[in-house]
Formats: C-alpha cells, sequence, structure tokens
C-alpha cells in the first residue's frame, strides 16, 4: 500500500455516510415526546453493545467484508423508515448496518497499519463530520437523498475490502503499548472505565456559547480533528506522551471555555484525542482481536452515555470539577498502564 | 376506559421494547466479558 493511511481515509468516507445517514434518522424523532427518550437510548444500544459480539466473529473471520453487508441493512432501515413502517424495525436495521460498518472500519484499519494509530483515529473522525451533516440535513432533505449517498459506500468498502484480502495477518504484533508489568485484565477495566468516563463528562463540556448552526459546526468540526490529530500526533511523538499531556491540557481550556468559544474549541480538540489511544492500548493486549477491542470501547461509550438520559447536571461548578478529577485520573492510568515506544 | 387503553399502547409501544433492548444489552455484556476472558486466557496460554 503506498498510503499508509489509505484505509483510514477509505473508512473515514464509509463512517461519515453511516452516520449521515443515522444522525438524519435519529433527528426526525426528536420532539416526538416519549419516543424522543427512547428511541437514541435504544439507538444507542443496539448500535453500541453488539459490537463487541461481532467484532468477535469478524477477527474469526477477518477476509469477510462486513462494511459490504451493512450497506444493504442501512438501505433496509432507510426504506422501511421512507414506507413508515413500524418504527422499532427500521431501527434495528440502521443500527445493525452501524455496528457492521464500525467494526469493520476498526477491524481493517487496525490490521493494515502495523502499529500506527493514524489509520484508525482518522476512521474513527469520520463520524463526528457525519453527525454533524445528518442533524444539518434531517429536516431539509427528503429521505430519498439518502439512497444513491448509500449506494456512494460500495466502491469504498469494495477498495478497503481488497485491501483487508491482501494483509497479513501478524501486523497485530506491532500493537505493543500496553505496560507488561500490570495485569492485562486490569488494563482493560482501567481503558472501558475512562471511555465510560470521557464518554460522560463529553456531555457536560460547559459551551454557552454554541448558539448557532456555524458554532454547531466548529465545535463538531474541532472534535473530529481531534479524535485525528490523537492518532496521527500519538505516532509522532508517542502515544503515552499526548495521551498525558492531552488530557490535563484540556482541563483549563475546557473549564473557562464556557463563555470563550476558542478556548472552548481548543479544550474539545484536546479532550477528543484520547478515542485512538484507548483503544490502541486494548489492541495490545486482545493482540488477535482488533473487533472485539473496538467492541469494548463502543460498549464503554454506551455505558457512559446512560445517566445522560437519565441525570443532567446543569450547574458549571460541579460540571469543571468532575471534568478537572476524571481528567486527572485518566492521565494518571495512562501514566501507569502505558509504555512508552521509543520509536518516534 | 380510554385512558387504560392509551396506557397499553403506551407500555407496547415504548417499555416493552426498552425493557426488551435493556434485556438484550446486559446478555451482550455478559457474553462480551466471558469472550474477553476466553482471549487473554488464550494469550496467557500462547506466552
Amino acid at each position: 500500500m503506498k498510503n499508509k493511511n489509505l484505509t483510514g481515509y477509505l473508512y473515514f468516507y464509509l463512517h461519515l455516510i453511516t452516520e449521515v445517514v443515522c444522525f438524519y434518522y435519529l433527528t426526525n424523532f426528536l420532539n416526538l415526546g416519549f419516543l424522543s427518550y427512547v428511541i437514541p437510548f435504544i439507538y444507542d444500544g443496539l448500535a453500541f453493545v453488539p459490537q463487541s459480539i461481532i467484532g468477535y466473529i469478524n477477527d474469526k473471520y477477518p477476509k469477510f467484508s462486513f462494511s459490504l453487508m451493512g450497506i444493504p441493512l442501512l438501505i433496509m432501515g432507510i426504506l422501511l423508515y421512507i414506507f413508515k413502517l413500524p418504527v422499532y424495525l427500521s431501527l434495528i436495521f440502521i443500527t445493525l448496518g452501524n455496528a457492521f460498518i464500525h467494526v469493520n472500519g476498526a477491524e481493517v484499519t487496525l490490521r493494515t497499519s502495523k502499529g500506527k494509530l493514524a489509520p484508525v483515529a482518522i476512521f474513527v473522525s469520520g463520524g463526528s463530520f457525519g453527525v454533524l451533516i445528518g442533524k444539518l440535513i434531517a429536516k431539509i432533505v427528503n429521505p430519498w437523498f439518502l439512497i444513491p449517498l448509500i449506494l456512494s459506500m460500495i466502491p469504498f468498502a469494495l477498495l478497503a475490502s481488497y485491501y483487508q484480502e491482501n494483509t497479513a495477518s501478524d501486523n497485530l504484533k506491532y500493537y505493543k503499548y500496553a505496560n507488561q508489568k500490570i495485569n492485562p485484565g486490569l488494563i482493560l477495566f482501567l481503558m472501558v472505565l475512562i471511555v465510560i468516563c470521557r464518554g460522560y463528562i463529553g456531555y457536560g463540556i460547559p459551551t454557552s456559547w454554541n448558539k448557532t448552526t456555524f458554532e454547531t459546526i466548529l465545535l463538531f468540526t474541532f472534535m473530529g480533528t481531534g479524535k485525528a490529530l490523537g492518532g496521527i500526533l500519538s505516532d509522532k511523538f508517542g502515544i503515552r506522551k499526548v495521551g498525558i499531556l492531552s488530557v490535563l491540557i484540556s482541563i483549563p481550556f475546557l473549564c473557562f471555555g464556557d463563555n470563550i468559544m476558542a478556548l472552548s474549541l481548543i479544550g474539545v480538540l484536546l479532550f477528543s484525542m484520547t478515542m485512538s489511544i484507548t483503544l490502541g492500548v486494548i489492541v495490545s493486549i486482545l493482540n488477535n482481536n482488533p473487533g472485539l477491542s473496538f467492541g469494548l470501547t463502543t460498549i464503554g461509550l454506551f455505558l457512559g452515555t446512560i445517566p445522560i438520559f437519565f441525570i443532567k447536571i446543569n450547574s458549571l461548578l460541579i460540571n469543571c470539577s468532575l471534568i478537572a478529577i476524571v481528567s486527572i485520573i485518566c492521565a494518571f492510568i495512562f501514566y501507569k498502564t502505558i509504555k512508552e515506544v521509543s520509536d518516534g | 376506559m380510554v385512558r387504560i387503553v392509551f396506557n397499553i399502547l403506551i407500555w407496547q409501544h415504548y417499555f416493552i421494547p426498552l425493557m426488551l433492548s435493556v434485556f438484550l444489552f446486559i446478555i451482550t455484556i455478559g457474553i462480551t466479558i466471558h469472550l474477553v476472558k476466553k482471549e487473554l486466557n488464550n494469550a496467557k496460554t500462547h506466552k
């Protein structure tokens, strides 16, 4: 492969379109009373939780393109939505399609990148842009428009499956980020805990400045860029350094950026960098299971979002204290559990 | 009467799917923990 990040770019597009479709669908359920709580909750669970099992199956059959299976599922879900068939039926198809494409993205980008985090980080970052576009077009675009959009994923998925088939099976051995002096089970637990905590506090980041569509676009753009930068900078300067510094430096920017957009955006950028780092550490332990590893992070994200459906903290002081305490604990966990790779 | 029918409809449309999915999430998380333990043991024996 000439470009070492190529699979990352391919799955950036696949991830982006998947999220456009899913958030177009979800946004159209807002303002529908109780349904606007039930549908996102079930969506989060059905899309995030089964990824571990789907990932495990993909690990066992790594040459099989799960993203090519996800595309007809998405189309089916949208068609059911267009023809106003039972909402839970379309929800199941859309979430399964989402899960298949996500798992395959992680599987392929991790298997083809020889221990580097940039491709998987680029793949993950596509989601933020997709969420943004999906939300923006939800009320203005006809759902039929989504069908050609989903079909446009096929050549990208085919190309990705070509690279997937031509990848050496021992590429995953290059992931050696976990500190081997610590019990691997404990490291897995701590990494999932970091994902849960940061998933939760991510929703409590104070952003009073965010009032217009343009400001929302900026917020999601910085979020996506941060996710990609996390992997790119980790490959350049070392995963441990980037993990600890991004978490610690983000604290003042997030806490004092409530009314100052520029500060807040820098904080969000730094805050988003840990996504690929936690995944990299988990893959270092579950060396033959990139799909299962990715599934663990998505379960963490789901568990982190559960409290948001029930408790919403509106106090700026409590939110900032939570951000500071959790970030310091996360930095300490990174310091203890990540082994510094000195290949720069 | 209308209120009772309405409540049953709400129950069918919201709570049953919600409870079913929570049940599914718990089972899936359980299976995942089992798979992770299995893979950790595999990794230990291959060392």
